[in-house]
Protein backbone atom coordinates (compact mmCIF):
# COMPACT_ATOMS: atom_id res chain seq x y z
CA UNK A 1 0.00 0.00 0.00
CA UNK A 2 2.86 2.42 0.69
CA UNK A 3 4.42 1.50 -2.67
CA UNK A 4 1.25 2.82 -4.47
CA UNK A 5 0.74 5.78 -2.23
CA UNK A 6 4.67 6.76 -3.49
CA UNK A 7 3.43 5.47 -7.31
CA UNK A 8 0.30 8.16 -7.16
CA UNK A 9 2.68 11.04 -4.95
CA UNK A 10 5.60 10.56 -7.77
CA UNK A 11 2.80 11.25 -10.11
CA UNK A 12 2.26 14.19 -8.64
CA UNK A 13 -1.11 13.67 -6.79
CA UNK A 14 -2.17 15.21 -3.13
CA UNK A 15 -2.43 14.14 -0.17
CA UNK A 16 -6.97 14.36 -0.98
CA UNK A 17 -6.14 12.25 -4.01
CA UNK A 18 -3.70 9.85 -2.51
CA UNK A 19 -6.34 9.11 0.15
CA UNK A 20 -8.71 8.16 -2.51
CA UNK A 21 -6.42 5.84 -4.14
CA UNK A 22 -5.36 4.05 -0.88
CA UNK A 23 -8.96 2.96 -0.14
CA UNK A 24 -10.15 2.19 -3.71
CA UNK A 25 -7.03 -0.43 -3.45
CA UNK A 26 -7.67 -1.96 0.24
CA UNK A 27 -11.37 -2.37 -0.74
CA UNK A 28 -9.97 -4.31 -4.04
CA UNK A 29 -7.64 -6.34 -2.26
CA UNK A 30 -9.86 -7.15 0.71
CA UNK A 31 -12.56 -8.06 -1.58
CA UNK A 32 -10.07 -10.18 -3.30
CA UNK A 33 -9.25 -11.87 -0.06
CA UNK A 34 -12.93 -12.28 0.94
CA UNK A 35 -14.18 -13.72 -2.44
CA UNK A 36 -11.58 -14.33 -4.85
CA UNK A 37 -9.54 -16.25 -3.05
CA UNK A 38 -12.05 -17.17 -0.12
CA UNK A 39 -9.36 -17.81 2.46
CA UNK A 40 -7.22 -20.12 0.47
CA UNK A 41 -3.77 -18.59 -0.27
CA UNK A 42 -2.90 -16.62 -3.38
CA UNK A 43 -0.93 -13.77 -4.69
CA UNK A 44 -2.49 -10.32 -5.74
CA UNK A 45 -0.10 -7.60 -7.51
CA UNK A 46 -0.92 -4.00 -8.01
CA UNK A 47 0.92 -2.43 -11.07
CA UNK A 48 0.58 1.76 -10.83
CA UNK A 49 1.57 3.42 -14.09
CA UNK A 50 0.75 6.98 -15.31
CA UNK A 51 -0.14 7.79 -18.58
CA UNK A 52 0.59 11.50 -20.65
CA UNK A 53 -2.84 12.86 -19.79
CA UNK A 54 -2.22 13.34 -15.84
CA UNK A 55 -4.07 9.61 -15.06
CA UNK A 56 -3.00 6.97 -12.49
CA UNK A 57 -4.00 3.26 -13.82
CA UNK A 58 -4.30 1.05 -11.30
CA UNK A 59 -4.62 -2.56 -11.89
CA UNK A 60 -5.15 -5.50 -9.01
CA UNK A 61 -4.80 -8.87 -10.53
CA UNK A 62 -5.68 -12.17 -8.49
CA UNK A 63 -5.72 -15.87 -10.02
CA UNK A 64 -8.61 -17.14 -8.20
CA UNK A 65 -11.57 -18.26 -9.99
CA UNK A 66 -13.62 -15.95 -12.30
CA UNK A 67 -15.46 -13.20 -9.74
CA UNK A 68 -16.16 -9.78 -10.97
CA UNK A 69 -16.75 -7.65 -8.05
CA UNK A 70 -18.34 -4.95 -10.34
CA UNK A 71 -21.62 -6.81 -10.46
CA UNK A 72 -22.22 -7.26 -6.70
CA UNK A 73 -25.09 -5.41 -5.27
CA UNK A 74 -25.42 -1.28 -5.24
CA UNK A 75 -26.03 -1.37 -0.94
CA UNK A 76 -28.80 0.62 0.36
CA UNK A 77 -27.02 3.80 1.89
CA UNK A 78 -30.57 5.37 3.09
CA UNK A 79 -31.26 2.77 5.66
CA UNK A 80 -31.11 3.00 9.04
CA UNK A 81 -29.17 1.07 11.48
CA UNK A 82 -31.69 -1.78 12.06
CA UNK A 83 -31.78 -3.00 8.15
CA UNK A 84 -28.38 -1.52 7.10
CA UNK A 85 -26.58 -4.27 5.92
CA UNK A 86 -23.06 -4.74 7.64
CA UNK A 87 -20.84 -4.91 4.77
CA UNK A 88 -21.12 -4.65 0.59
CA UNK A 89 -19.69 -0.86 0.98
CA UNK A 90 -16.34 -1.16 -0.79
CA UNK A 91 -16.76 -1.96 -4.23
CA UNK A 92 -19.33 1.27 -3.55
CA UNK A 93 -16.42 3.23 -2.21
CA UNK A 94 -14.00 2.21 -5.47
CA UNK A 95 -16.45 3.54 -7.91
CA UNK A 96 -17.27 6.55 -6.02
CA UNK A 97 -13.84 7.61 -5.06
CA UNK A 98 -12.48 6.83 -8.64
CA UNK A 99 -12.94 8.02 -11.94
CA UNK A 100 -13.53 4.47 -13.68
CA UNK A 101 -13.48 0.66 -12.84
CA UNK A 102 -13.70 -1.97 -15.00
CA UNK A 103 -13.03 -5.96 -14.79
CA UNK A 104 -11.62 -8.42 -17.16
CA UNK A 105 -10.81 -11.93 -17.36
CA UNK A 106 -7.38 -12.67 -18.77
CA UNK A 107 -5.51 -16.31 -19.14
CA UNK A 108 -6.51 -17.62 -15.52
CA UNK A 109 -6.28 -13.89 -14.06
CA UNK A 110 -8.80 -11.20 -12.86
CA UNK A 111 -8.06 -7.91 -13.74
CA UNK A 112 -9.68 -5.01 -12.02
CA UNK A 113 -8.38 -1.93 -13.49
CA UNK A 114 -9.16 1.49 -12.26
CA UNK A 115 -8.16 5.01 -13.34
CA UNK A 116 -7.64 8.19 -11.35
CA UNK A 117 -7.61 11.69 -12.56
CA UNK A 118 -5.16 14.43 -11.18
CA UNK A 119 -8.09 17.13 -10.90
CA UNK A 120 -11.61 16.37 -9.71
CA UNK A 121 -13.50 15.93 -12.77
CA UNK A 122 -16.29 19.23 -13.24
CA UNK A 123 -19.53 18.66 -11.37
CA UNK A 124 -21.57 19.68 -14.03
CA UNK A 125 -24.68 17.76 -14.29
CA UNK A 126 -25.79 18.05 -11.06
CA UNK A 127 -25.53 21.49 -10.34
CA UNK A 128 -26.89 22.93 -13.73
CA UNK A 129 -29.22 25.88 -12.55
CA UNK A 130 -32.40 25.91 -11.92
CA UNK A 131 -34.71 28.04 -13.56
CA UNK B 1 -4.52 3.35 15.11
CA UNK B 2 -4.58 4.65 18.57
CA UNK B 3 -7.67 4.28 21.10
CA UNK B 4 -8.10 6.62 23.83
CA UNK B 5 -11.42 6.62 26.52
CA UNK B 6 -12.63 8.80 29.16
CA UNK B 7 -15.76 8.76 31.44
CA UNK B 8 -17.82 12.14 31.25
CA UNK B 9 -21.12 11.41 33.26
CA UNK B 10 -22.68 8.52 31.53
CA UNK B 11 -21.15 8.89 28.66
CA UNK B 12 -17.97 6.87 27.29
CA UNK B 13 -15.93 9.38 25.49
CA UNK B 14 -13.92 7.28 22.46
CA UNK B 15 -11.08 9.12 21.02
CA UNK B 16 -8.87 7.47 17.92
CA UNK B 17 -6.93 8.87 16.06
CA UNK B 18 -4.43 6.96 12.82
CA UNK B 19 -6.19 4.77 10.44
CA UNK B 20 -8.93 2.25 10.88
CA UNK B 21 -8.31 -0.02 8.04
CA UNK B 22 -8.84 -3.95 7.31
CA UNK B 23 -5.82 -4.66 9.78
CA UNK B 24 -6.73 -2.59 12.69
CA UNK B 25 -10.67 -2.42 12.39
CA UNK B 26 -11.26 -6.02 14.79
CA UNK B 27 -9.24 -4.34 17.15
CA UNK B 28 -11.25 -1.19 17.29
CA UNK B 29 -14.31 -3.44 17.38
CA UNK B 30 -12.87 -5.50 20.11
CA UNK B 31 -12.50 -2.24 21.90
CA UNK B 32 -16.13 -1.08 21.42
CA UNK B 33 -17.19 -4.37 22.60
CA UNK B 34 -15.72 -4.25 25.50
CA UNK B 35 -17.23 -0.95 26.31
CA UNK B 36 -20.75 -2.17 25.73
CA UNK B 37 -19.93 -5.37 28.23
CA UNK B 38 -18.81 -3.15 30.66
CA UNK B 39 -22.03 -1.91 30.78
CA UNK B 40 -21.36 1.87 28.73
CA UNK B 41 -24.65 2.58 26.94
CA UNK B 42 -23.77 5.65 25.59
CA UNK B 43 -20.92 5.88 23.42
CA UNK B 44 -19.28 9.36 21.73
CA UNK B 45 -16.54 8.43 19.28
CA UNK B 46 -14.40 11.26 18.83
CA UNK B 47 -12.87 10.83 14.88
CA UNK B 48 -11.13 14.35 14.41
CA UNK B 49 -7.47 12.92 14.89
CA UNK B 50 -8.24 9.74 12.09
CA UNK B 51 -6.88 10.38 8.56
CA UNK B 52 -8.54 7.28 7.08
CA UNK B 53 -11.14 5.00 7.46
CA UNK B 54 -12.28 1.98 5.39
CA UNK B 55 -15.32 0.46 4.76
CA UNK B 56 -13.65 -2.37 7.05
CA UNK B 57 -13.55 0.40 10.00
CA UNK B 58 -17.43 1.59 8.76
CA UNK B 59 -18.22 -2.45 9.33
CA UNK B 60 -17.23 -2.56 12.59
CA UNK B 61 -18.88 0.81 13.72
CA UNK B 62 -22.01 -0.53 12.36
CA UNK B 63 -21.87 -4.03 14.11
CA UNK B 64 -21.23 -2.28 17.68
CA UNK B 65 -24.10 0.13 16.91
CA UNK B 66 -26.53 -2.76 16.69
CA UNK B 67 -25.17 -4.36 19.56
CA UNK B 68 -25.71 -1.68 21.70
CA UNK B 69 -29.00 -0.16 19.87
CA UNK B 70 -30.45 -3.75 21.41
CA UNK B 71 -29.58 -3.29 24.16
CA UNK B 72 -31.08 0.58 24.33
CA UNK B 73 -28.03 2.17 23.59
CA UNK B 74 -26.84 4.62 21.13
CA UNK B 75 -23.40 5.60 19.57
CA UNK B 76 -22.67 8.81 18.40
CA UNK B 77 -19.89 10.70 16.78
CA UNK B 78 -18.05 14.14 17.00
CA UNK B 79 -14.88 15.51 14.84
CA UNK B 80 -15.33 14.14 11.61
CA UNK B 81 -12.97 16.17 9.09
CA UNK B 82 -11.78 15.46 5.94
CA UNK B 83 -11.70 12.33 3.69
CA UNK B 84 -13.29 10.28 7.23
CA UNK B 85 -16.35 13.01 6.78
CA UNK B 86 -16.09 12.12 3.10
CA UNK B 87 -16.57 8.50 4.02
CA UNK B 88 -19.40 9.06 6.57
CA UNK B 89 -21.33 11.25 3.62
CA UNK B 90 -20.82 8.49 0.80
CA UNK B 91 -21.65 5.64 3.33
CA UNK B 92 -24.81 7.09 4.36
CA UNK B 93 -23.26 6.78 7.60
CA UNK B 94 -24.16 10.72 8.13
CA UNK B 95 -27.41 10.56 8.28
CA UNK B 96 -28.28 7.00 10.44
CA UNK B 97 -25.56 8.29 13.43
CA UNK B 98 -26.34 11.64 15.39
CA UNK B 99 -23.16 13.87 14.57
CA UNK B 100 -22.25 16.63 16.62
CA UNK B 101 -19.75 19.65 15.93
CA UNK B 102 -17.98 19.38 19.29
CA UNK B 103 -17.45 16.72 22.04
CA UNK B 104 -18.68 19.54 24.53
CA UNK B 105 -22.41 19.73 22.50
CA UNK B 106 -22.19 15.72 22.48
CA UNK B 107 -21.92 15.75 26.04
CA UNK B 108 -24.57 18.69 26.64
CA UNK B 109 -27.16 16.82 24.40
CA UNK B 110 -26.90 14.08 27.44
Amino acid sequence: MASLSECARKAGFGEHKIGAIELAAEEAIVNIIKYSYAGAEGTITVICSEDNDKRLHIDIIDSGPPFNPLMKDTPDTASGIDDRAIGGLGIFFIKKMTDDVSYRREGNRNILSITVEKEDREQGTGNREQK
Amino acid sequence: MEISTRKEKDVAVVTVSGRIDAITAPDFEGHLDGLIVQGNKLILINLSGLGYISSAGLRSILSSAKKLKGLSGEIFFTGLQGPVEEVFQISGFQSIFKIFPSEGEALNNF
